[in-house]
């Protein structure tokens, strides 16, 4: 067993991979290799966690999910299908009241921000998207979701 | 062959080439007859061994030269199992002739350093991510009335190491 953020993040990867634009282009990092052979890609982390409301022997988590789209040029097009498909993959995921593989009670997007980078040798734009993950575990055991 | 030596050799055959809109590098020179013809400009890579009087021959005849000058890297991005560093190239384009300006001959030293200017701005050498981006322009020396000036400007690559 693991660590459920990281089944989260595992799913996530795994949600995102093979999209329209990006396809294969996923890396678990909070960084881009910011190349034209990795663009349009996605990068894929999990940052800040806090506790939400929980009950005597279990806690509520809420982890941001951090996914950095970057995509070469000045493109709105292409990022914005990019975003569509992200969403879309995200709350695809989702069965018998629960989202991402059955780990989370709730998916919440949370913004993004745009920039167009030119201090990079590939000029490009990147997004970054964040949405908060909810899910629950009993107290000492990290490892299952409830 | 070296990435420095394929955009050394692809910078020469920008600067020599045919560029719609663009005037070609040329001196025009009177014959006995009177007639005028137009001859390319010399446009080499720097001297292996230069002279004094190589390069006073290449300001009487009017001559383009290219050399690089160096790189500067950015920090590493290690990201899965790529690693990346962005690479900025600068080359230097001298320009030597025996005038500063001379709008008859068509090789003014003036007249060269933007129509070299003109012909490299936003090319993009194979290899490279993006067009080239002009520095600056200044003098370089003179010497018996042969003039140089030197264009400077930077291309942009990546060192990439794929494991």
């Amino acid at each position: 067993m693991s660590h459920v953020q990281k089944q989260i993040l595992d799913r996530v990867v795994s949600d995102l991979t093979g999209l329209s634009a990006t396809g294969s282009r996923v890396y678990r990092s909070s960084e881009h290799p910011v190349t034209t052979a990795t663009m349009p890609g996605l990068s894929v982390s999990l940052g800040e966690e806090l506790a939400g409301e929980g009950s005597i022997s279990a806690t509520i988590k809420v982890v941001r999910l951090t996914v950095l789209v970057c995509v070469e040029g000045d493109d709105f097009d292409v990022s914005t299908k990019v975003l569509a498909d992200i969403e879309a993959a995200l709350y695809g995921d989702y069965s018998a009241g629960r989202y991402v593989a059955g780990l989370a009670l709730s998916v919440l997007y949370r913004g993004c921000s745009r920039e167009y980078v030119t201090s990079t040798a590939v000029r490009h734009t990147r997004l970054t998207v964040q949405y908060d993950v909810e899910y629950q575990t009993m107290d000492g055991a990290a490892e299952t979701a409830l | 062959m070296s990435v420095i030596v394929d955009i050394e050799e692809a910078l020469k055959d920008r600067l020599g080439a045919t560029i719609a809109g663009v005037p070609a590098l040329v001196r025009l020179m009177r014959k006995t007859d009177n007639s005028v013809e137009a001859v390319p400009v010399k446009i080499e890579s720097y001297p292996k061994q230069p002279s004094d009087q190589l390069l006073l021959t290449l300001a009487e005849s009017g001559a383009v030269v290219v050399r690089y000058t160096g790189s500067t890297y950015s920090a590493r991005r290690d990201v899965g199992a790529v690693s990346v560093q962005d690479r900025v190239m600068v080359y230097e384009v001298l320009v030597f002739s025996k005038s500063l300006q001379d709008r008859n001959s068509g090789a003014g030293i003036y007249e060269l350093l933007d129509l070299c200017a003109l012909r490299v701005i936003g090319y993009k050498p194979a290899g490279c991510v993006d067009g080239i981006e002009l520095i600056r322009d200044d003098y370089v020396e003179e010497q018996k009335g042969s003039w140089t000036y030197g264009l400077l400007f930077s291309v942009k690559t990546q060192t990439i190491r794929v494991v």
